[in-house]
């Protein structure tokens, strides 16, 4: 079944779609967002109930693999020891991520010149600050004016976050080593903001935020796009873009939520489908132009993928800090952010605090340990960690690799038997050397804040939160899928605006980033529609 | 008239979790907490892993009529380490929401919505020295 052609065509109602699909809403333009999954509704996330803990494991479940809901798509990444998460849904990773939401720094868009490795942006840092600061406002960013890890200018909208007792221990013990730290930017309402309650510190942000506090894009952006008048179609998985013989892009064809196969015509089409689900897009969608797959003349569609791999290190104290009271994030750290030959590796990596565990993760992480047993001994050794473990978290800058790549799955479908994307992904010796440092560095910073008790590990499995780099951006043709302002080179009405098109991943957390990137492109579109597809 | 169970654990396997699972984590007098071999913690967790019974079936049914120490709960961990990770896991989910054991750790006995939970206000005076360091950005031209 065909539909009316819309002007405008988004696929995916995560962080990025979203913000494009408010701002193009300016034109006046009949725009349609297609998404897989459908809302999400608050009063039925895990907070909701005392079996919080347990749905992290079930419904809730971080990766796609371990949720498998009906809009969840299969991922085959037992080729990588970095796994995927992700949130198939109105909202996308907005509805299960920390709300952390740090910028990277102008140095990320001179990768090549100042450090020799990888390439230049085709943007940068000052060209994007009005869109940082557009977006900051709608997602309601919370945090304290000053971080001298910035340059100046950047001003929440709400005070920050409680650092609580465990950020302020880690604070005091980042000063013992002379290093910075800095409250969290947040995406969450410290105070009553733009139909948003203050955050009630419910202490699982990754669960979803019952008390709506945190900035998902559900809340934030779809409610005003839609006042707009963009249409948004739920449960609608698309297969394919579809061309024609001049090479632009007709529509798409898709699975309705009743499993029936549409086409939906479209002038323009923008994807927004994260660093997988774009470049498996792309490749499932050939032709006779493009029978390697669509946009990919390149040949980069789905290589250089990028994670940011995580190193954890956590403290066990003699006294109680917050358990699970309070935002995941509390205060970060950007000592070793910017590359300094002496360590060993180029870039570098933020530490971002992460507060306490509840009971049911407290027990399970001590007996992965090994400090409560089973029998006799539980009780007392779950006294001796209850409220009294806090977490550094290292995210440390991946760059970019041709043979870290999502190709399709030659067996795995998902339910509507479309090729999954299948990932082959290996740390390089320069990740290592950073995860090793930041390891060390943030043993010494729990020693300090006088941990009895610290445990370490790296890369963390289950921490494929950012998936960047898969369809590139750049100004050459042969060295990127879409150019500085987002529409492939190949296809002149297919713009791509997730965090595929990162040419450098950063060492801090991507949505600020990849929200203001998206802002840009759509204000970009709108300064160009008269000769768009020239 | 009889209940349905709202799993698909025999009787034999009932008794074989509730076995193990009291080992996990036995009775406490000195804490005054139930083991996780309460009929009512058994029960939430036999129902919470209803899904799980066609995994566990071969673990659970070397336990079927033995009466467990800790020595035979090692031997199990270690003869089927997949099979104790999934029952430690579902033991230590419906052990920890249960209401007398919340109550024993001084942890309010409701989910976290609607009613939140309070911080102590920031103190920036900390942040001093780092203020005074200055900016540790690096300029681009």
């Amino acid at each position: 079944m065909t539909q009316d052609p819309v002007d405008v065509l988004i696929i995916g109602a995560g962080a990025s779609g979203a913000a494009v699909a408010w701002s193009l809403a300016d034109t006046r333009m009949r725009i349609l967002c297609l998404e897989q999954g459908g809302t999400p509704d608050q009063n039925t996330f895990p907070t909701t109930g005392r079996d919080w803990e347990a749905r992290r494991a079930g419904d809730f479940a971080l990766s796609p693999n371990q949720r498998c809901l009906p809009e969840d798509y299969p991922i085959n990444d037992d080729a990588s020891p970095i796994k995927v998460t992700n949130f198939n849904g109105v909202g996308g990773g907005t509805v299960l991520y920390a709300a952390h939401f740090p910028r990277l720094h102008p140095s990320d868009f001179r990768v090549h010149t100042l450090d020799g490795v990888a390439d230049d942006w085709p943007v940068d840092y000052q060209t994007l600050e009005p869109f940082f600061a557009e977006n900051d406002r709608m997602m309601g960013v919370s945090g304290l004016a000053g971080d001298p890890a910035y340059p100046a200018g950047k001003s929440p909208a709400m005070p920050a976050a409680p650092m609580g007792r465990s950020g302020r221990k880690l604070g005091k013990a980042f000063n013992a080593c002379g290093w910075h730290w800095w409250p969290c930017d947040l995406a969450i309402a410290t105070e009553d903001y733009d139909g948003r309650a203050k955050c009630i510190n419910l202490g699982a942000c990754i669960s979803g935020c019952a008390q709506g506090a945190k900035g998902s894009v559900d809340l934030t952006y779809w409610p005003d796009a839609l006042r707009k008048g963009v249409e948004l179609r739920t449960h609608c998985r698309v297969r394919e873009v579809t061309i024609d013989d001049q090479g632009m892009a007709t529509g798409v064809v898709y699975f309705d939520e009743n499993g029936a196969e549409q086409f939906q015509a479209a002038h323009v089409v923008v994807m927004a489908t994260n660093g997988i689900g774009t470049p498996r897009l792309l490749l499932n969608s050939t032709s006779k132009q493009f029978p390697d797959g669509l946009a990919n003349s390149s040949g980069l569609v789905g290589k250089n993928l990028m994670f940011h791999p995580y190193a954890s290190i956590q403290g066990v104290f003699d006294d109680a800090l917050d358990g699970h009271n309070g935002p995941h994030k509390s205060i970060l750290s950007q000592q070793f952010y910017e590359t300094d030959p002496t360590r060993g590796f180029v870039r570098g990596y933020t530490f971002e605090t992460s507060r306490g565990l509840g009971p049911v993760a407290t027990a399970l992480t001590g007996m992965n340990w090994g400090l409560v047993p089973w029998g006799v001994g539980h009780h007392a050794d779950f006294r001796g960690l209850q409220d009294r473990v806090t977490s550094l978290y290292a995210i440390c800058e991946d760059l970019p690799e041709e043979h870290n790549r999502v190709t399709l799955d030659p067996v795995l479908t998902d339910s509507d038997g479309i090729p999954a994307p299948h990932i082959d992904y290996t740390l390089s010796e320069n990740s290592k050397q950073m995860l090793a440092h930041a390891i060390a560095r943030g043993t010494e910073v729990m020693e300090a804040a006088g941990a009895k008790h610290v445990e370490t590990a790296a890369p963390i499995e289950l921490a494929g939160w950012h998936l960047l780099g898969t369809a590139r951006m750049g100004m050459d043709p042969a060295r990127s899928v879409v150019n500085e302002w987002g529409r492939a080179h190949d296809v002149r009405n297919l713009f791509i605006v997730d965090g595929s098109i990162f040419v450098t991943s950063g060492g801090a957390n991507p949505t600020s980033t990849l929200q203001a990137l998206a802002l840009y492109i759509a204000d970009q579109m709108k300064q160009r529609l008269a000769n768009l597809f020239d | 008239m009889t209940t349905q169970p709202s799993h698909p654990f025999s009787t034999a396997e009932q008794k074989a979790m509730a076995a193990i699972v009291g080992q996990i984590i036995p009775a406490s007098d000195e804490f005054a907490q139930p083991g996780a071999d309460d009929p009512e913690i058994l029960n939430d967790i036999l129902t919470s892993g209803a899904a799980l019974q066609g995994r566990l079936a071969t673990a659970l049914a070397t336990l079927v009529g033995k009466t467990l120490d800790a020595s035979q709960a090692a031997d199990f961990r270690q003869s089927f380490p997949c099979a104790a990770e999934l029952i430690q896991t579902l033991t230590v989910q419906c052990y920890y929401r249960d209401a007398r054991v919340m109550l024993a750790l001084n942890i309010d006995v409701r989910p976290p919505f609607p009613r939140g939970y309070v911080q102590e206000p920031n103190d920036f005076s900390l942040l001093e020295p780092v203020r005074r360091r200055g900016e540790i950005y690096r300029k681009v031209l």
